[in-house]
Protein backbone atom coordinates (compact mmCIF):
# COMPACT_ATOMS: atom_id res chain seq x y z
CA UNK A 1 0.00 0.00 0.00
CA UNK A 2 1.64 3.39 -1.05
CA UNK A 3 1.58 6.16 1.20
CA UNK A 4 2.99 9.46 -0.08
CA UNK A 5 4.05 11.29 3.22
CA UNK A 6 7.38 13.39 1.89
CA UNK A 7 9.03 14.81 4.48
CA UNK A 8 9.08 18.24 3.45
CA UNK A 9 5.71 18.61 2.36
CA UNK A 10 4.08 20.36 4.72
CA UNK A 11 5.18 21.18 8.57
CA UNK A 12 1.86 20.01 9.88
CA UNK A 13 2.84 16.91 11.15
CA UNK A 14 -1.11 15.72 11.15
CA UNK A 15 -1.35 15.44 7.62
CA UNK A 16 0.37 11.78 7.92
CA UNK A 17 -3.18 10.55 9.00
CA UNK A 18 -4.62 11.77 5.89
CA UNK A 19 -1.99 10.55 4.20
CA UNK A 20 -2.15 7.08 5.34
CA UNK A 21 -6.19 7.02 5.39
CA UNK A 22 -6.14 8.03 2.06
CA UNK A 23 -3.72 5.02 1.27
CA UNK A 24 -6.11 2.80 3.17
CA UNK A 25 -9.38 4.49 1.56
CA UNK A 26 -8.00 3.74 -2.13
CA UNK A 27 -6.40 -0.02 -1.62
CA UNK A 28 -7.48 -2.06 1.52
CA UNK A 29 -11.63 -1.44 1.00
CA UNK A 30 -13.87 -3.42 -0.62
CA UNK A 31 -17.04 -1.80 -2.83
CA UNK A 32 -19.31 -4.36 -2.72
CA UNK A 33 -21.54 -4.37 0.14
CA UNK A 34 -22.92 -7.49 1.21
CA UNK A 35 -22.25 -11.21 -0.32
CA UNK A 36 -25.36 -12.62 -1.24
CA UNK A 37 -25.43 -16.42 -1.62
CA UNK A 38 -28.46 -17.96 -3.16
CA UNK A 39 -29.42 -20.22 -0.37
CA UNK A 40 -29.03 -18.11 2.46
CA UNK A 41 -30.28 -19.42 6.00
CA UNK A 42 -32.66 -16.37 7.24
CA UNK A 43 -32.06 -16.86 10.67
CA UNK A 44 -28.24 -16.12 10.16
CA UNK A 45 -28.91 -13.05 7.89
CA UNK A 46 -31.15 -11.57 10.75
CA UNK A 47 -28.28 -12.44 13.52
CA UNK A 48 -25.23 -11.13 11.14
CA UNK A 49 -27.80 -7.65 10.82
CA UNK A 50 -28.56 -7.68 14.42
CA UNK A 51 -24.59 -8.02 14.86
CA UNK A 52 -23.94 -5.10 12.69
CA UNK A 53 -26.10 -2.77 13.87
CA UNK A 54 -25.02 -2.85 17.38
CA UNK A 55 -21.13 -2.56 16.38
CA UNK A 56 -18.98 0.10 16.30
CA UNK A 57 -16.07 1.11 14.73
CA UNK A 58 -13.57 3.12 17.06
CA UNK A 59 -10.55 4.69 15.25
CA UNK A 60 -7.57 4.42 17.20
CA UNK A 61 -4.80 6.14 15.47
CA UNK A 62 -2.00 6.64 17.86
CA UNK A 63 -3.89 8.59 20.54
CA UNK A 64 -4.97 5.19 22.18
CA UNK A 65 -3.01 2.66 24.86
CA UNK A 66 -4.02 -1.07 25.03
CA UNK A 67 -5.68 -0.10 28.04
CA UNK A 68 -7.68 2.97 26.58
CA UNK A 69 -8.70 0.64 23.80
CA UNK A 70 -10.19 -2.09 27.10
CA UNK A 71 -11.80 0.80 28.41
CA UNK A 72 -13.38 2.21 26.01
CA UNK A 73 -14.47 -1.94 25.30
CA UNK A 74 -15.77 -1.54 28.59
CA UNK A 75 -18.02 1.39 28.07
CA UNK A 76 -19.50 0.36 25.00
CA UNK A 77 -20.11 -3.00 26.36
CA UNK A 78 -22.40 -1.87 29.09
CA UNK A 79 -24.53 -0.13 26.58
CA UNK A 80 -24.61 -3.43 24.92
CA UNK A 81 -22.50 -2.19 21.95
CA UNK A 82 -20.07 -4.05 20.29
CA UNK A 83 -16.71 -2.52 19.33
CA UNK A 84 -14.03 -2.98 16.57
CA UNK A 85 -10.68 -1.20 16.26
CA UNK A 86 -9.59 0.75 13.58
CA UNK A 87 -6.89 0.98 11.62
CA UNK A 88 -4.04 0.67 14.23
CA UNK A 89 -2.99 -3.08 14.90
CA UNK A 90 -5.67 -3.96 12.65
CA UNK A 91 -5.32 -6.24 9.58
CA UNK A 92 -5.08 -5.17 6.18
CA UNK A 93 -8.08 -7.51 5.75
CA UNK A 94 -10.43 -5.83 8.29
CA UNK A 95 -11.03 -2.94 6.59
CA UNK A 96 -12.61 -4.74 3.65
CA UNK A 97 -15.89 -5.58 5.89
CA UNK A 98 -15.05 -1.68 7.22
CA UNK A 99 -18.82 -1.04 6.64
CA UNK A 100 -20.21 -3.73 8.47
CA UNK A 101 -20.94 -1.64 11.51
CA UNK A 102 -23.84 1.01 12.50
CA UNK A 103 -21.13 3.66 12.94
CA UNK A 104 -17.90 5.57 12.75
CA UNK A 105 -16.42 6.89 16.52
CA UNK A 106 -13.39 9.32 15.92
CA UNK A 107 -11.79 9.80 19.53
CA UNK A 108 -10.12 12.92 17.57
CA UNK A 109 -11.11 15.26 14.60
CA UNK A 110 -7.09 15.69 13.77
CA UNK A 111 -6.83 12.11 13.00
CA UNK A 112 -10.35 11.10 11.55
CA UNK A 113 -11.63 13.40 9.76
CA UNK A 114 -10.66 12.51 6.39
CA UNK A 115 -11.53 9.28 6.80
CA UNK A 116 -14.79 9.32 8.04
CA UNK A 117 -15.95 11.60 5.66
CA UNK A 118 -15.19 8.98 3.17
CA UNK A 119 -16.40 6.13 4.10
CA UNK A 120 -19.78 7.82 4.97
CA UNK A 121 -19.79 9.11 1.29
CA UNK A 122 -18.94 5.52 0.36
CA UNK A 123 -21.08 3.51 1.82
CA UNK A 124 -23.73 5.97 4.08
CA UNK A 125 -22.10 5.23 7.10
CA UNK A 126 -22.70 7.74 9.90
CA UNK A 127 -19.81 8.91 11.87
CA UNK A 128 -19.25 11.01 15.73
CA UNK A 129 -16.57 12.91 15.17
CA UNK A 130 -17.24 15.64 18.51
CA UNK A 131 -14.44 15.49 21.66
CA UNK A 132 -12.50 12.81 22.35
CA UNK A 133 -13.27 10.88 26.02
CA UNK A 134 -10.61 12.63 28.34
CA UNK A 135 -12.11 13.47 31.79
CA UNK A 136 -15.80 13.46 33.05
CA UNK A 137 -17.05 15.83 31.45
CA UNK A 138 -15.68 14.80 27.44
CA UNK A 139 -16.21 11.40 27.99
CA UNK A 140 -20.20 12.32 29.25
CA UNK A 141 -20.35 13.80 25.65
CA UNK A 142 -18.58 11.46 23.88
CA UNK A 143 -21.04 8.31 25.67
CA UNK A 144 -24.23 10.57 24.89
CA UNK A 145 -23.47 11.16 21.19
CA UNK A 146 -23.37 7.39 20.73
CA UNK A 147 -26.24 6.78 22.68
CA UNK A 148 -28.57 9.12 21.11
CA UNK A 149 -27.45 7.73 17.55
CA UNK A 150 -28.63 3.94 18.71
CA UNK A 151 -31.70 5.59 20.93
CA UNK A 152 -30.30 4.49 24.31
CA UNK A 153 -29.98 7.61 26.17
CA UNK A 154 -31.87 6.42 28.70
CA UNK A 155 -29.56 3.42 29.61
CA UNK A 156 -26.53 5.71 29.05
CA UNK A 157 -27.34 7.99 31.86
CA UNK A 158 -27.55 5.37 33.96
CA UNK A 159 -24.41 4.18 33.58
CA UNK A 160 -22.65 7.84 33.73
CA UNK A 161 -24.31 8.10 36.63
CA UNK A 162 -23.24 5.09 38.20
CA UNK A 163 -19.77 5.53 37.04
CA UNK A 164 -19.33 9.25 37.58
CA UNK A 165 -20.50 8.59 41.41
CA UNK A 166 -18.05 6.00 41.76
CA UNK A 167 -15.48 7.90 40.45
CA UNK A 168 -15.68 10.89 42.22
CA UNK A 169 -15.94 9.05 45.42
CA UNK A 170 -12.22 7.03 43.99
CA UNK A 171 -10.37 10.57 42.95
CA UNK A 172 -11.51 12.72 45.80
CA UNK A 173 -8.16 12.01 47.93
CA UNK A 174 -6.21 13.16 44.99
CA UNK A 175 -8.08 16.09 44.57
CA UNK A 176 -6.53 17.31 47.70
CA UNK A 177 -3.78 17.10 47.08
CA UNK A 178 -4.04 18.64 43.31
CA UNK A 179 -6.12 21.77 44.78
CA UNK A 180 -4.97 24.89 43.37
CA UNK A 181 -1.56 23.69 41.60
CA UNK A 182 -0.71 25.42 38.24
CA UNK A 183 -0.28 23.63 35.05
CA UNK A 184 0.96 24.13 31.50
CA UNK A 185 -0.20 21.73 28.52
CA UNK A 186 1.55 20.62 25.11
CA UNK A 187 0.68 18.64 22.49
CA UNK A 188 -1.88 17.61 20.08
CA UNK A 189 -4.99 19.89 20.03
CA UNK A 190 -7.59 18.14 20.67
CA UNK A 191 -6.07 16.16 23.69
CA UNK A 192 -4.03 19.64 25.11
CA UNK A 193 -7.73 21.25 25.27
CA UNK A 194 -9.68 18.22 26.80
CA UNK A 195 -7.27 17.42 29.31
CA UNK A 196 -7.55 21.25 30.47
CA UNK A 197 -10.34 20.62 31.04
CA UNK A 198 -9.78 17.36 33.24
CA UNK A 199 -6.89 19.24 35.13
CA UNK A 200 -9.77 21.99 35.83
CA UNK A 201 -12.30 19.84 36.96
CA UNK A 202 -10.08 18.17 39.40
CA UNK A 203 -9.07 21.65 40.68
CA UNK A 204 -6.02 22.37 39.26
CA UNK A 205 -5.68 25.83 37.40
CA UNK A 206 -4.49 25.83 33.58
CA UNK A 207 -1.77 28.20 33.11
CA UNK A 208 -1.11 28.04 29.12
CA UNK A 209 -1.44 25.54 26.45
CA UNK A 210 0.67 24.72 23.67
CA UNK A 211 -0.38 22.65 20.51
CA UNK A 212 1.44 21.15 17.42
CA UNK A 213 -1.31 23.12 15.82
CA UNK A 214 -4.90 24.52 15.82
CA UNK A 215 -7.75 24.28 13.38
CA UNK A 216 -11.41 24.61 13.17
CA UNK A 217 -12.16 21.51 15.42
CA UNK A 218 -9.98 22.85 18.50
CA UNK A 219 -11.68 26.40 18.31
CA UNK A 220 -14.98 24.86 19.32
CA UNK A 221 -13.47 22.84 22.45
CA UNK A 222 -10.99 26.50 23.44
CA UNK A 223 -14.12 29.01 23.54
CA UNK A 224 -15.16 26.64 26.79
CA UNK A 225 -11.83 27.70 28.45
CA UNK A 226 -10.17 30.42 29.97
CA UNK A 227 -6.79 31.24 28.85
CA UNK A 228 -2.79 32.32 30.62
CA UNK A 229 0.93 31.48 30.99
CA UNK A 230 3.68 29.03 32.78
CA UNK A 231 5.66 25.87 33.91
CA UNK A 232 5.92 21.55 35.10
CA UNK A 233 5.80 17.72 33.72
CA UNK A 234 3.87 14.48 33.19
CA UNK A 235 3.47 13.01 29.73
CA UNK A 236 0.02 13.71 28.64
CA UNK A 237 0.44 10.72 26.37
CA UNK A 238 2.07 6.50 26.88
CA UNK A 239 1.92 3.50 25.36
CA UNK A 240 1.22 1.85 28.91
CA UNK A 241 -1.07 4.32 30.32
CA UNK A 242 -5.26 4.54 30.58
CA UNK A 243 -6.30 8.10 29.66
CA UNK A 244 -9.49 7.94 28.20
CA UNK A 245 -13.18 6.97 29.98
CA UNK A 246 -13.49 7.28 33.63
CA UNK A 247 -10.63 5.01 34.62
CA UNK A 248 -8.90 7.17 32.94
CA UNK A 249 -9.50 9.94 34.85
CA UNK A 250 -8.45 7.81 38.44
CA UNK A 251 -5.36 6.68 36.35
CA UNK A 252 -4.30 10.25 35.42
CA UNK A 253 -5.11 11.94 38.90
CA UNK A 254 -3.26 9.19 40.69
CA UNK A 255 -0.36 9.27 38.89
CA UNK A 256 0.11 13.40 38.90
CA UNK A 257 -1.13 13.53 42.28
CA UNK A 258 2.25 10.92 43.44
CA UNK A 259 4.24 13.02 41.19
CA UNK A 260 3.26 16.57 42.83
CA UNK A 261 3.68 14.35 46.57
CA UNK A 262 7.33 13.71 45.85
CA UNK A 263 8.97 15.68 43.00
CA UNK A 264 12.69 14.98 44.06
CA UNK A 265 13.28 13.30 40.78
CA UNK A 266 12.75 16.23 38.65
CA UNK A 267 13.94 18.22 41.16
CA UNK A 268 17.62 16.32 41.11
CA UNK A 269 17.66 16.21 36.99
CA UNK A 270 17.25 20.12 36.72
CA UNK A 271 20.43 20.30 39.66
CA UNK A 272 22.50 17.91 37.85
CA UNK A 273 21.68 18.89 34.39
CA UNK A 274 23.36 21.64 32.32
CA UNK A 275 20.86 22.88 29.81
CA UNK A 276 22.43 23.39 26.34
CA UNK A 277 20.61 27.23 25.90
CA UNK A 278 22.13 30.52 26.57
CA UNK A 279 20.83 32.25 29.83
CA UNK A 280 20.22 35.48 27.49
CA UNK A 281 17.57 33.25 25.84
CA UNK A 282 15.38 32.59 28.82
CA UNK A 283 14.86 36.34 28.66
CA UNK A 284 13.90 36.98 25.13
CA UNK A 285 10.38 37.49 23.78
CA UNK A 286 9.44 33.50 23.14
CA UNK A 287 7.97 34.62 19.48
CA UNK A 288 11.56 36.49 18.63
CA UNK A 289 12.61 33.39 16.39
CA UNK A 290 9.05 32.99 15.13
CA UNK A 291 9.00 34.22 11.57
CA UNK A 292 5.54 35.23 10.82
CA UNK A 293 5.70 35.66 7.46
CA UNK A 294 6.74 32.24 6.71
CA UNK A 295 4.40 30.94 9.34
CA UNK A 296 1.36 30.22 6.57
CA UNK A 297 3.63 28.65 3.94
CA UNK A 298 3.58 24.93 3.69
CA UNK B 1 10.04 -14.25 12.31
CA UNK B 2 9.39 -11.31 13.45
CA UNK B 3 7.76 -9.80 10.42
CA UNK B 4 8.34 -6.23 11.00
CA UNK B 5 11.62 -4.26 12.78
CA UNK B 6 10.62 -3.21 15.79
CA UNK B 7 14.14 -1.73 16.90
CA UNK B 8 16.68 -0.52 13.79
CA UNK B 9 19.99 -2.78 14.09
CA UNK B 10 21.52 0.66 12.79
CA UNK B 11 20.59 4.16 11.40
CA UNK B 12 21.42 5.94 8.13
CA UNK B 13 24.73 7.65 7.20
CA UNK B 14 22.93 10.78 8.72
CA UNK B 15 21.73 8.47 12.23
CA UNK B 16 25.49 7.44 12.90
CA UNK B 17 26.44 10.64 12.53
CA UNK B 18 24.34 12.56 14.97
CA UNK B 19 24.75 9.67 17.67
CA UNK B 20 29.36 10.11 17.66
CA UNK B 21 28.38 13.71 17.54
CA UNK B 22 26.10 13.41 20.83
CA UNK B 23 28.83 11.31 22.77
CA UNK B 24 31.31 13.77 22.22
CA UNK B 25 30.97 16.49 25.01
CA UNK B 26 29.99 20.10 24.42
CA UNK B 27 28.98 19.53 20.60
CA UNK B 28 26.29 20.48 19.07
CA UNK B 29 24.87 18.81 15.97
CA UNK B 30 23.05 21.19 13.63
CA UNK B 31 20.66 19.44 11.25
CA UNK B 32 20.57 20.12 7.57
CA UNK B 33 17.45 17.81 6.63
CA UNK B 34 13.98 17.84 6.94
CA UNK B 35 12.05 18.26 10.01
CA UNK B 36 11.32 14.22 10.33
CA UNK B 37 15.13 13.35 10.10
CA UNK B 38 15.93 14.59 13.62
CA UNK B 39 12.64 13.10 15.29
CA UNK B 40 12.98 9.88 14.00
CA UNK B 41 16.50 9.22 14.22
CA UNK B 42 16.30 10.51 17.85
CA UNK B 43 13.76 7.88 18.72
CA UNK B 44 16.07 5.23 16.75
CA UNK B 45 18.79 6.53 18.33
CA UNK B 46 16.96 6.13 21.59
CA UNK B 47 15.19 2.66 20.61
CA UNK B 48 18.22 0.74 19.11
CA UNK B 49 21.40 2.48 21.49
CA UNK B 50 20.20 0.87 24.73
CA UNK B 51 18.27 4.15 25.54
CA UNK B 52 21.35 6.11 25.44
CA UNK B 53 19.80 9.32 26.44
CA UNK B 54 19.35 12.37 24.31
CA UNK B 55 23.41 13.87 25.60
CA UNK B 56 23.91 17.95 25.87
CA UNK B 57 22.28 19.35 22.95
CA UNK B 58 20.40 16.42 21.21
CA UNK B 59 17.16 14.42 20.97
CA UNK B 60 14.39 16.37 20.81
CA UNK B 61 16.10 19.28 21.51
CA UNK B 62 18.74 19.36 18.15
CA UNK B 63 18.60 22.06 15.98
CA UNK B 64 17.27 21.57 12.36
CA UNK B 65 17.13 23.74 9.72
CA UNK B 66 13.70 21.60 8.99
CA UNK B 67 13.81 22.55 5.21
CA UNK B 68 10.03 22.29 3.32
CA UNK B 69 8.65 22.14 -0.45
CA UNK B 70 10.07 25.77 -0.57
CA UNK B 71 13.37 24.80 0.05
CA UNK B 72 13.43 21.79 -1.82
CA UNK B 73 12.85 23.90 -4.82
CA UNK B 74 14.31 27.33 -4.66
CA UNK B 75 17.30 25.56 -2.28
CA UNK B 76 18.26 25.81 1.89
CA UNK B 77 21.25 27.45 2.22
CA UNK B 78 19.34 31.01 2.70
CA UNK B 79 17.54 28.06 5.59
CA UNK B 80 20.42 26.80 6.95
CA UNK B 81 22.93 29.97 7.34
CA UNK B 82 19.71 31.07 9.15
CA UNK B 83 19.44 27.92 11.55
CA UNK B 84 23.09 28.07 12.04
CA UNK B 85 23.05 32.50 12.91
CA UNK B 86 20.06 31.41 15.28
CA UNK B 87 21.54 28.05 16.46
CA UNK B 88 25.06 30.02 18.16
CA UNK B 89 22.37 32.52 19.40
CA UNK B 90 20.63 30.14 21.34
CA UNK B 91 22.81 27.39 22.17
CA UNK B 92 25.51 27.50 24.18
CA UNK B 93 28.34 24.57 22.96
CA UNK B 94 32.51 24.63 22.12
CA UNK B 95 31.70 23.04 18.93
CA UNK B 96 28.92 23.31 16.47
CA UNK B 97 29.27 20.72 13.31
CA UNK B 98 26.77 20.84 10.44
CA UNK B 99 25.37 17.14 9.37
CA UNK B 100 22.91 17.07 6.26
CA UNK B 101 20.16 14.86 5.70
CA UNK B 102 19.58 12.76 2.04
CA UNK B 103 17.23 15.15 0.53
CA UNK B 104 19.65 18.43 1.02
CA UNK B 105 22.32 16.21 -0.71
CA UNK B 106 20.09 15.41 -3.90
CA UNK B 107 19.11 19.15 -4.66
CA UNK B 108 22.47 19.77 -4.33
CA UNK B 109 22.78 22.43 -1.50
CA UNK B 110 26.76 23.53 -0.75
CA UNK B 111 26.80 23.13 3.00
CA UNK B 112 30.51 23.51 3.10
CA UNK B 113 30.40 27.13 1.63
CA UNK B 114 28.03 28.28 3.82
CA UNK B 115 29.65 27.00 6.95
CA UNK B 116 32.68 28.64 5.55
CA UNK B 117 30.93 31.88 6.14
CA UNK B 118 31.06 31.24 9.59
CA UNK B 119 34.63 31.46 9.69
CA UNK B 120 34.94 34.86 11.59
CA UNK B 121 33.09 34.18 14.33
CA UNK B 122 34.42 33.27 17.56
CA UNK B 123 32.84 29.77 17.47
CA UNK B 124 33.70 26.55 15.23
CA UNK B 125 31.31 25.30 12.95
CA UNK B 126 32.38 22.61 10.92
CA UNK B 127 30.10 20.40 8.71
CA UNK B 128 30.28 16.76 6.73
CA UNK B 129 28.00 15.79 4.07
CA UNK B 130 26.46 12.63 5.89
CA UNK B 131 23.30 12.09 3.96
CA UNK B 132 21.38 9.16 5.09
CA UNK B 133 21.84 7.22 1.68
CA UNK B 134 25.22 7.39 1.96
CA UNK B 135 25.81 4.30 4.06
CA UNK B 136 24.93 3.53 7.70
CA UNK B 137 25.38 4.08 10.96
CA UNK B 138 29.19 3.22 10.57
CA UNK B 139 29.52 5.51 7.64
CA UNK B 140 28.08 8.26 9.46
CA UNK B 141 30.52 7.87 12.03
CA UNK B 142 33.63 7.70 9.56
CA UNK B 143 32.09 10.73 8.15
CA UNK B 144 32.10 12.77 11.06
CA UNK B 145 35.96 11.59 12.49
CA UNK B 146 36.90 12.40 8.86
CA UNK B 147 36.24 16.02 9.40
CA UNK B 148 37.13 16.51 12.95
CA UNK B 149 40.23 14.83 11.95
CA UNK B 150 40.88 17.33 9.34
CA UNK B 151 39.35 20.50 10.37
CA UNK B 152 39.12 20.67 14.14
CA UNK B 153 42.39 18.59 15.19
CA UNK B 154 45.14 20.71 15.61
CA UNK B 155 48.44 20.28 13.73
CA UNK B 156 51.53 19.72 15.42
CA UNK B 157 54.92 18.97 14.51
CA UNK B 158 56.06 17.53 17.97
CA UNK B 159 54.77 14.35 18.82
CA UNK B 160 54.75 12.48 22.29
CA UNK B 161 55.87 9.67 21.94
CA UNK B 162 54.08 7.78 24.73
CA UNK B 163 50.40 9.32 23.36
CA UNK B 164 47.84 7.26 21.45
CA UNK B 165 44.41 7.44 20.27
CA UNK B 166 42.10 4.74 20.32
CA UNK B 167 38.77 4.44 18.09
CA UNK B 168 37.05 2.16 15.96
CA UNK B 169 34.55 1.41 18.47
CA UNK B 170 31.16 3.17 17.44
CA UNK B 171 29.25 5.49 19.75
CA UNK B 172 25.39 4.54 20.70
CA UNK B 173 26.17 1.87 17.79
CA UNK B 174 28.41 -0.23 20.30
CA UNK B 175 25.50 0.92 22.97
CA UNK B 176 28.69 0.11 25.57
CA UNK B 177 30.86 2.24 23.91
CA UNK B 178 31.80 4.10 27.22
CA UNK B 179 32.48 0.87 29.26
CA UNK B 180 34.53 -0.49 26.65
CA UNK B 181 36.62 2.38 25.34
CA UNK B 182 37.03 3.51 29.46
CA UNK B 183 38.72 -0.55 29.63
CA UNK B 184 40.91 -0.27 26.61
CA UNK B 185 42.30 3.06 28.28
CA UNK B 186 43.25 1.22 31.50
CA UNK B 187 44.28 -1.93 29.71
CA UNK B 188 46.54 0.59 27.28
CA UNK B 189 47.83 3.01 30.19
CA UNK B 190 49.55 -0.14 32.09
CA UNK B 191 51.70 -0.37 29.22
CA UNK B 192 53.21 3.23 30.18
CA UNK B 193 50.86 4.99 27.63
CA UNK B 194 48.85 7.84 27.53
CA UNK B 195 45.43 7.61 25.57
CA UNK B 196 42.87 9.83 23.91
CA UNK B 197 39.51 7.54 22.89
CA UNK B 198 37.55 11.06 22.46
CA UNK B 199 34.21 9.49 23.59
CA UNK B 200 35.31 7.90 27.10
CA UNK B 201 34.79 9.28 30.43
CA UNK B 202 36.62 12.44 31.74
CA UNK B 203 37.62 13.28 28.26
CA UNK B 204 37.12 17.07 26.90
CA UNK B 205 37.26 18.45 23.33
CA UNK B 206 40.92 19.01 23.85
CA UNK B 207 42.04 15.21 23.96
CA UNK B 208 40.54 15.57 20.53
CA UNK B 209 42.23 18.81 19.70
CA UNK B 210 45.53 17.44 20.82
CA UNK B 211 45.08 14.93 18.99
CA UNK B 212 48.19 15.22 16.69
CA UNK B 213 50.58 15.10 19.09
CA UNK B 214 50.09 11.21 19.32
CA UNK B 215 53.01 9.10 17.66
CA UNK B 216 50.02 6.21 16.82
CA UNK B 217 46.49 5.91 16.16
CA UNK B 218 45.00 2.55 17.06
CA UNK B 219 41.61 1.45 15.18
CA UNK B 220 39.87 -1.11 17.12
CA UNK B 221 37.96 -2.51 14.15
CA UNK B 222 39.47 -4.02 11.01
CA UNK B 223 36.91 -1.48 9.00
CA UNK B 224 35.12 1.35 11.50
CA UNK B 225 37.16 4.06 11.62
CA UNK B 226 40.15 3.25 9.34
CA UNK B 227 38.57 5.93 6.90
CA UNK B 228 39.28 8.12 9.25
CA UNK B 229 42.53 7.30 10.16
CA UNK B 230 43.89 7.72 6.79
CA UNK B 231 42.93 10.90 6.81
CA UNK B 232 44.73 11.58 10.11
CA UNK B 233 47.61 10.21 8.84
CA UNK B 234 47.52 12.31 5.50
CA UNK B 235 46.70 15.13 7.50
CA UNK B 236 48.81 15.19 10.44
CA UNK B 237 51.43 12.28 9.76
CA UNK B 238 50.28 9.65 12.59
CA UNK B 239 50.06 6.67 11.30
CA UNK B 240 47.92 3.74 12.49
CA UNK B 241 47.38 0.17 12.75
CA UNK B 242 44.27 -2.33 13.11
CA UNK B 243 44.18 -3.96 16.42
CA UNK B 244 42.47 -7.07 16.94
CA UNK B 245 39.04 -6.77 18.77
CA UNK B 246 39.16 -7.44 22.26
CA UNK B 247 36.81 -9.85 23.12
CA UNK B 248 37.62 -12.71 25.80
CA UNK B 249 41.15 -12.77 27.60
CA UNK B 250 42.84 -14.38 24.85
CA UNK B 251 42.09 -11.91 22.70
CA UNK B 252 42.80 -8.93 24.66
CA UNK B 253 46.13 -10.81 25.51
CA UNK B 254 46.75 -10.77 21.74
CA UNK B 255 45.27 -7.05 21.62
CA UNK B 256 47.86 -5.95 24.30
CA UNK B 257 50.34 -7.73 22.12
CA UNK B 258 49.72 -6.03 19.31
CA UNK B 259 50.16 -2.68 20.82
CA UNK B 260 52.93 -3.67 23.00
CA UNK B 261 55.33 -4.45 19.51
CA UNK B 262 54.30 -0.83 18.75
CA UNK B 263 56.69 0.67 21.35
Amino acid sequence: MPVHCEGFKTKIMATAYDAVYHGILRNLLSETKEESSIMEDEIEVLKRKLQVSKTVNVLNVSSMSRVDEDELTRILKALDLNTRFLPCYSHPDDFGNVQDAALNVSICATHDDYFVEHIKDIFGLPFILKTIPIGIKHTNIWIRDIAKFFGIEEAAEKFIESETRQLEEAIAPFKKILKGKKVFLAGGEIRVVTTAELLQSLGMEVTGMKGYHFDKFGNELLEELPGNDDIPVFPIFGQTINYLGYQGVFEFARRIARLLRNPSFNENISENTRLPYHKEWYKDDPFKYIDQSEALIG
Amino acid sequence: MSKFVDRPRYLCALGGAIGTLNALPGVIPILHAAAGCGGNISNALNGGGGYSGSSYCGGQALPSSNVYENEIVFGGEARLEEQIENTLKVIDGELYFVVTGCMVEMIGDDTASVVKRFNRSNKTVLSSDTGGFKGNSYKGYDLVLETLFRDYVEKSDEKEPGTVNLFGIVPVQDVFWKGNLNELKRIISKLGLKVNTFFGSNETLDNLKNAAKASLNIVVSDTFGSDAAKVFEEVHNVPYINAPLPIGAKATSEFVLVIGQQR
